[in-house]
């Protein structure tokens, strides 16, 4: 199956790929897995007093278009509201990259990962 | 043979994880034997016919009953279950920390002092969580708990790709 070039971009330059300290109460931390494909995806914000996403970072175990879209969302968080991050479709994503109908299920993590983050750091508050 | 019946029926086996494994075995060679399309060749069309799809039908039977996982899938898809369903992303917390850490460990793997050791000592450990997780799947199966036993398949896939994946690096780094 062909890669669209955006998931081969994300996928060989992958953006913000790392850990934050998950004991900080300004990170929220997401973690998600894929039972279909064994895909596993943690994904961490860095929120701001005023409630804005200052920092993202995301460490995905599994196939190109689920490294892609962990990597295009964390780019997109960056200076979002937790509002309109909680927002973001897993349509967008995959509409970004280009995904194949089979592919679909990455960007449903991705989407996923983000409202699990966003609900950690939440009850942390 | 009902071809629209369970393979568990249709092999003469009770509906449940826990099988007999070699008689799966001697249940599939003689109902294959019995159905094999070249003891058909002087009979008409139909009946040939009949007997490819039997045929295919034991082969398919046969690998689902005898991999642990795809029995676990097979026994909750009979259950109106879909296990394996890509919009379900929720999994416990403590299992997904803990396929991050054992990825992590795979991706420094090739990097540590007696990589063939490090392998197998991994390879050990999944082993080990395989079998746990079948026997949390049939104690969960036999109870009726079946979201329960739904979670533990999930466990079961994920740790079957790490398997996959450990002999995948095995292969690259040991050739």
């Amino acid at each position: 199956m062909a890669y669209s070039e955006q998931v081969i971009d994300h996928y060989e330059n992958p953006r913000n790929v790392g850990k934050m300290d998950e004991a900080d109460a300004q990170v929220g931390t997401g973690m998600v897995g894929a039972p279909a494909c064994g895909d596993v995806m943690r994904l961490q914000i860095k929120v701001s007093e005023e409630g804005v996403i200052e920092d993202a970072k995301f460490k995905t175990y599994g196939c190109g278009s689920a490294i892609a879209s962990s990597s295009l969302v964390t780019e997109w968080m960056k200076g979002m509201t937790l509002d309109e991050a909680g927002e973001i479709r897993n349509s967008s994503i995959s509409e970004e990259l280009a995904l194949p109908p089979v592919k679909i299920h990455c960007s449903v993590l991705a989407e996923d990962a983000i409202k699990a983050a966003i609900d950690d750091y939440k009850s942390k508050q | 043979m009902d071809l629209t019946k369970d393979y568990f029926s249709n092999l003469g086996l009770p509906c449940s994880y826990q099988i007999d494994l070699a008689a799966l075995a001697d249940s599939h060679r003689l109902l294959q034997q019995t159905h094999h399309p070249d003891r058909f060749a002087a009979s008409d069309e139909a009946e040939q016919r009949q007997a490819v799809q039997t045929a295919s039908y034991l082969n398919q039977a046969y690998g689902v009953l005898r991999s642990p996982l795809k029995r676990a899938i097979y026994l909750l898809e009979l259950q109106g279950m879909e296990p394996l369903a890509p919009t379900n992303t929720s999994m416990p917390m403590d299992f997904l920390l803990q396929q991050m850490q054992l990825r992590e460990r795979m991706e420094e793997l090739p990097a540590a002092a007696d990589v063939e050791a490090e392998l197998e000592q991994l390879a050990d450990e999944l082993l080990v969580m395989h079998k746990q997780l079948q026997t949390d799947f049939a104690a969960a199966y036999e109870a009726g708990q079946l979201p329960a036993a739904e979670v533990v398949v999930r466990k079961l896939q994920f740790i079957e790709k790490l398997q996959q994946e450990c002999n995948d690096l095995e292969g690259r780094l040991l050739d």
